[in-house]
């Protein structure tokens, strides 16, 4: 689906008044229309011991009850033959026991409290945690398994474990469950039904009449929203609206107040997980052994294949080299809950995300660069098995939300406006998402379509999929005006029916127009197959009507049905293991947050997503959905609150909050100030167009490199940058250009090496020293390389090649010491890059040229002033900070400045702390203020970066006990306070004695300048 | 509109109020920014939400505050009720039948120090969990007047008498707020339910008064 239809950015096409009916407006149009209203049960788990309907009949008005008496074929509304439609033992608070039909809605409802029932009540389940105390469970109970848990964890070197729960979520679509059912002349039943599964919804109301499936029409003309609550759940709705028909012979309608709908309908799965973790030193992942009880309510339902996708979501971005995941359905006496949005994929995540999340700390490294630091790399596989492809895409999301939301210089906002305001405080994370699209049931992986092409040249489609407001029709309709080369006004689509395309798979997973789309598209190529022959005698000016009016009268077939089922799935549901999904579609969103201190309240200032959508068929339509998607997870996660009454009291098990009064919807106040929702751009889904891309991907890298500044980060883009360079490489004759500065300047070598010096990047400076016979460059010529880029050149093809792996090799060794190499330009000559045979032999000189050392010097009393004269000899960066003005002043540091070293003085009269975020990666931290709260406050600041390479603190042994103290009621835990050095220069390190201010200066500089400088990550 | 006092009639709506006051007490405008939403608040009257009384209505607190009084109108003719004495328990008051409410009267000048705190789940478009409304006068460093209002903390809205006896005649300084705070969190006897815990409801009386002082500042 790569082609690009016309008018893509158009407005969606206009359609008539009459097309945008519901299901329930078509049955308020229908005459002699009888209302459904159901008899709600007040216990959370009780058997039903009586049930009278005979006094319901003398309110005016009621036509009939239904009752489990009234079903011919299966009292069962579920697939999995665990829902009684009309139930003995009631389950849940306020399951429906029963339905009244009236002339009129009152008359229904005054007839459904009339129902007597009595009822025996039993003990309850109401909570996740006393289910798994209970160990009720239901359905299957997965494990996921890769590597060996017990010695990843036993290898690892920080090993945490924590607990999380995590609350489910009301649909809440602005359209509550419909259905109208009626008979038609023959006795067959159609059913109108708000439903994102027709063909599931035609199955169930078939087999609770004890009918055949062609004997059930069920057709959905569109949803006022389903957000997977609609998947599942409208079947036993609908089933009673079919079962009143057949049974009075007249039109019957279910339509669920907003009550009954959050109190009778499934919910998104709230979760318990438990997990232990290992980290290696870098705070690389190691192991992940967690176990997943999902709330699944009082049936099964999908919980198994939500739980599924929970299992193989846990993962997210990150790669995990050893895992062990479990998974269980609790039985709870709640709702049966159900698919929402994400199907326990954002379930799964969250399970990761909080592990990373309350680990960053202790590990004392950024959530962010820990996040990052785990990405998945080309060539790792899922925990079940499935390669990760195109895991660039992610990095490059990642970057592209980092510069276009300025996430470094925010950072440094926000640090400055908490420091300022001791009431607000503020926050930013980044997040990323990776999720696998296609149903992991494999078998509804396929979907149908029909194209009738009528003598007159329009057009009209149908399709399996559904459209509840998420603009499938839009898409379907683009898909078939792009095949067949017409204006979008020719097409018309028609309701989505059962006895059209039968067999259909629900409208979820993500998937809808990859499957339907792309059955309406062979649909289209097959009717255009047919055609060619006609176009083709009547020439290229023949119109589209002239060829479909003459390809008539030639008796060619002007309709198709369409067929698609994705290629390459499989999935073991037993072992958990396989190819699930057709892709993973990436995305990252940096989220900042402020926190009123007064009361808690927070609020979304500013959001920015990148979003990998595939070629979008329709982007205003997909941003939307990301928009969406991102305002429902707000609700989820932050202010949506199902609370269910979990005392022992007489209302226990009831759901206390039913309706918009007290379940908070997010709202317009709580969207973010400013949310920027862009699709990832070069994101099509098909290999061939991936090289042709590549070029243009290593510019747009490159791009994104300049713009950050930020040499510490460079990593994250090399493989991407590599992959590009590759395919530049080959279009250019191999000349590699990477300029980092912005598109279209070339920085000669000196001006390279100087930036990388700026930059504190390590670089090596290539020379060729001497040139025999034939050479593609004379002497003289230079190349400089990074660990992420290349300026200049030496000659290009496998010769640079060479040169710039060697050179790398330099950098990772951290080399001080210049190379000499030898290379013969022959094809005979061994290669590492393919042959270059110009014949000659090439002399190349290596030298490396590190990034100096930093230093940082916070307090410039006596000794802090000796120190900075002895450091300011060396050549290296020294930065000079301190609070009070006085002790920075030119005279006094003057000596300082005339040394080797490249001195920068911070003077900040308030807040010295605010520095650290400004120091380079891998400076040496020396803290010797006046003031011991100051310094307090500096190893907090300096304890929570990832920055300092080093952090000597300078005082005695006591004041290190005190001070070690608060840090840990700072939340430092002790790995992380252990970062800081101290006492430093202790003379019997040294062997350097005696307390003057030099004596102690000279101490502490020997022994930090015998330490090797850390590498900047 | 007297020298004495602003007299709102009870039928209008509490977007006319908002327009007709304009700006004159700082305080109602400080509420009803937050009252529902401009659609509700262009058909809400300020005499029906002082008829339903809520204990949860956004504007009785800050009526207390303001040490407003209610009209009430019958055939055996008119009465004047503090509002203070208006509320009589869970959403009844001293209203008879066959009484209306004809208008509020609010005195003039009103205190210069006001504020309305309203604690709910969404910022906007929401019932409070509690609602704290101040009205205080400082002269010369010293608390010379204070009225404080409270909803969502009892059966009725309320005045927070005993935190209003800790400022007044104290000095408007760090000392006082802390130890009206303390007093401020004892008021009333809130509840735990499915819109805050009695524990949250009891710590935003203290912090709204810390939030006043750090708003307000020191005079």
């Amino acid at each position: 689906m790569t082609s690009a239809p016309p008018g893509r950015t158009s407005p969606p096409p206009s359609t008539s008044p009459a097309a945008r009916f519901y299901t329930d407006d078509v049955a308020l149009r229908t005459p002699s229309l009888l209302h459904a209203f159901p008899v709600q049960a007040p216990h959370t788990h009780a058997l039903v011991t009586r049930l009278d309907p005979k006094p319901a009949y003398d309110v005016p008005g009621v036509v009939r009850v239904l009752t489990a008496d009234d079903v011919p074929g299966a009292n069962d509304s579920g697939t999995k033959h665990d829902e009684p439609l009309f139930p003995t033992e009631v389950m849940f608070h306020g399951q429906a026991v029963a339905w009244v039909l009236g002339e009129t809605l009152e008359a229904a409802r005054t007839g459904a409290v009339a129902v007597e029932v009595d009822y025996e009540p039993l003990p309850a389940l109401v909570t996740v945690r006393e289910a798994i105390e209970a160990g009720s469970f239901q359905g299957m109970q997965p494990r996921m398994e890769r590597g060996d848990v017990a010695a990843g964890l036993a290898a690892a070197t920080w090993v945490f474990e924590g607990e999380l729960e995590m609350a489910g979520q009301e649909h809440f679509y602005l359209e509550t469950h419909a259905s109208l059912a009626r008979l038609d002349d023959d006795g067959q039943v159609q059913v109108l039904s708000s439903t994102q599964h027709p063909t599931e919804t035609q199955e169930i109301v078939a087999h609770v009449l004890g009918l055949p499936s062609h004997q059930v029409t069920v057709e959905c003309v569109r949803m006022g929203g389903g957000f997977g609550g609609k998947e599942m759940q409208p079947h036993g709705y609908a089933a009673v609206a079919a079962l009143g028909a057949t049974v009075t012979g007249r039109p019957v309608r279910v339509r669920l107040t907003r009550q009954q709908d959050m109190t009778m309908s499934g919910k998104r799965h709230g979760f318990h997980a438990s997990w232990r973790v290992g980290f290696d030193d870098d705070g690389r992942l190691q192991a992940l052994d967690a176990t997943l009880t999902s709330d699944g309510g009082w049936s099964l339902d999908l919980s198994e294949p939500v739980l599924s996708r929970a299992l193989c979501h846990v993962d997210n971005a990150y790669w995990i080299p050893h895992v062990r995941l479990h998974g269980r359905i609790a039985r709870t006496h709640k709702t049966s809950q159900t698919a929402f949005r994400g199907f326990g994929g954002p379930q799964g995540m969250l399970v990761i995300e909080d592990v990373l999340g309350r680990c960053a700390p202790r590990l004392g490294i950024d959530p962010t660069e820990l996040r990052r630091r785990n990405f998945y790399a080309d060539g790792q596989a899922t925990p079940y098995g499935q390669p990760v492809r195109h895991p660039e895409r992610l990095v490059t999301a990642w970057e592209q939300v980092l510069a276009s939301g300025d996430v470094a210089g925010r950072r440094r906002e926000i640090a400055a406006a908490n420091a300022a305001d001791p009431h607000r405080k503020r926050g930013l994370a980044v997040t990323p998402v990776k999720f696998g699209i296609s149903f992991n049931f494999t078998a509804f992986n396929q979907a149908g379509a029909l194209v009738h092409v009528y003598k007159d040249g329009s057009v009209l489609i149908n399709h399996g999929g559904t459209e509840m407001g998420q603009g499938l029709h839009t898409k379907m309709l683009q898909v078939a005006a792009t095949a067949l080369g017409l204006p979008i006004e020719r097409v018309r689509l028609a309701p989505t029916r059962t006895d059209k395309v039968p067999n259909t798979s629900a409208t979820a997973a993500s998937s809808a127009a990859d499957l339907n789309g792309a059955a309406v598209k062979d649909a289209c190529d097959q009717v255009l197959a047919r055609l060619r022959p006609v176009r083709d005698r009547l020439g290229p000016d023949a119109s589209w009507d002239e060829v479909v009016s003459a390809a008539y009268f030639d008796r060619v077939q002007l309709w198709a049905a369409g067929f698609y089922r994705t290629e390459g799935l499989s999935w073991d549901a037993a072992a958990m293991r396989g190819e699930p999904f057709k892709y993973f579609a990436y995305g990252v969103a940096a989220a900042e947050v402020e926190v009123d201190g007064f009361t808690g309240a927070y609020q979304v200032r500013r959001v920015d997503i990148v979003h990998d959508v595939g070629d979008s068929l329709s982007p205003l339509v997909d941003l939307g959905q990301v928009e969406g998607g991102f305002v429902q997870g707000v609700g989820w996660l932050t202010l949506e609150d199902l609370r269910w009454d979990a005392s022992d009291g007489p209302a226990r098990g009831r759901l206390a909050t039913q309706a918009a009064s007290t379940y908070k919807l997010p709202s317009i106040s709580e969207m973010p100030a400013d949310l920027r929702v862009s699709l990832l751009e070069r994101a099509t889904e098909e290999g061939g167009r991936l090289r042709v891309e590549g070029g243009r991907r290593a510019a747009a890298h490159a791009r994104l490199l300049g713009a950050r500044g930020d040499p510490r980060r460079g990593r994250g883009v090399r493989a991407g940058l590599d992959g590009g360079r590759a395919a530049v490489a080959r279009h250019s004759g191999g000349r590699v250009v990477g300029d980092r500065t912005g598109a279209g300047r070339v920085m000669d070598w000196l001006a390279a090496l100087q930036e990388c010096r700026r930059r504190r990047e390590a670089a090596v400076l290539v020379t060729v020293t001497e040139v025999r016979g034939h050479a593609p460059r004379d002497a003289g010529a230079k190349l400089v390389v990074t660990a992420g880029a290349t300026w200049g050149s030496v000659g290009g093809g496998n010769l640079e090649e060479t040169a710039v792996r060697r050179a790398r090799a330099l950098i990772g060794d951290g080399a001080g010491a210049p190379v000499v190499e030898r290379f013969a330009l022959s094809d005979r000559a061994p290669a590492e890059h393919g042959v270059q045979c110009c014949g000659g032999e090439v002399t190349l000189l290596l030298e490396p040229v590190p990034v100096r050392r930093a230093v940082a010097v916070f307090g410039m009393g006596h000794v802090g002033l000796e120190i900075a004269l002895l450091l300011s000899r060396h050549e290296l960066e020294l930065h000079l900070v301190d609070s009070r003005a006085d002790q920075l002043g030119d005279e006094r540091l003057g000596p300082v400045r005339s040394g080797a070293a490249e001195v920068h003085v911070h003077r900040v009269p308030v807040l010295p702390e605010l520095v650290v975020a400004e120091l380079p990666a891998g400076t040496d931290v020396l803290v010797l203020t006046h003031d011991h709260a100051e310094d307090l406050a500096l190893l907090d600041a300096l304890l929570r970066s990832t920055l300092p390479g080093s952090i000597g603190l300078i005082g005695s042994s006591a004041k290190w006990t005190r001070f070690r103290a608060r840090l840990a009621d700072l939340g430092h835990p002790e790995p992380v306070v252990a970062r800081v050095r101290t006492p430093i220069g202790d003379p019997a390190v040294t062997g350097v004695h005696g307390k003057t201010p030099a004596a102690i200066a000279l101490s502490v500089v020997t022994e930090l300048l015998a330490r090797p400088a850390a590498v900047p990550r | 509109m007297r020298a004495e006092h602003v007299e709102i009639g009870a039928a209008l709506t509490l977007s006319e109020v908002e327009r007709l006051l304009a700006g004159r007490l700082p305080l109602l405008d400080a509420v009803l920014p937050q009252f529902a939403s401009r659609l509700i608040r262009n058909g809400a009257t300020i005499g029906g939400n002082l008829g339903t009384a809520s204990p949860i209505g956004d504007l009785p607190p800050a009526l207390l505050a303001l040490d407003a009084s209610v009209v009430l109108v019958s055939a055996a003719g008119e009465r004047e009720v503090p509002l203070d004495g208006y509320f009589t328990g869970y959403r009844r008051t001293v209203r008879g039948p066959g009484e209306l409410v004809r208008a509020v009267r609010v005195p003039l000048p009103p205190a210069p120090v006001a504020a309305f705190h309203k604690i709910a789940k969404r910022r906007f478009d929401d019932i409070s969990s509690v609602a704290v409304a101040f009205a205080l006068d400082v002269a010369d460093g010293m608390v010379t007047r204070a009225a404080v209002g409270l909803g969502g903390v009892a059966a009725t809205p309320v005045r927070a008498t005993a935190t209003e006896a800790a400022l007044l005649g104290r000095p408007w300084d760090e000392e006082t707020v802390r130890a009206g705070a303390e007093v401020l969190a004892g008021e009333g006897t809130p509840l735990d339910d499915h819109r805050a815990s009695a524990a949250y409801r009891r710590a935003m009386l203290g912090q709204s008064l810390r939030r006043l002082f750090h708003e307000a500042g020191a005079a």
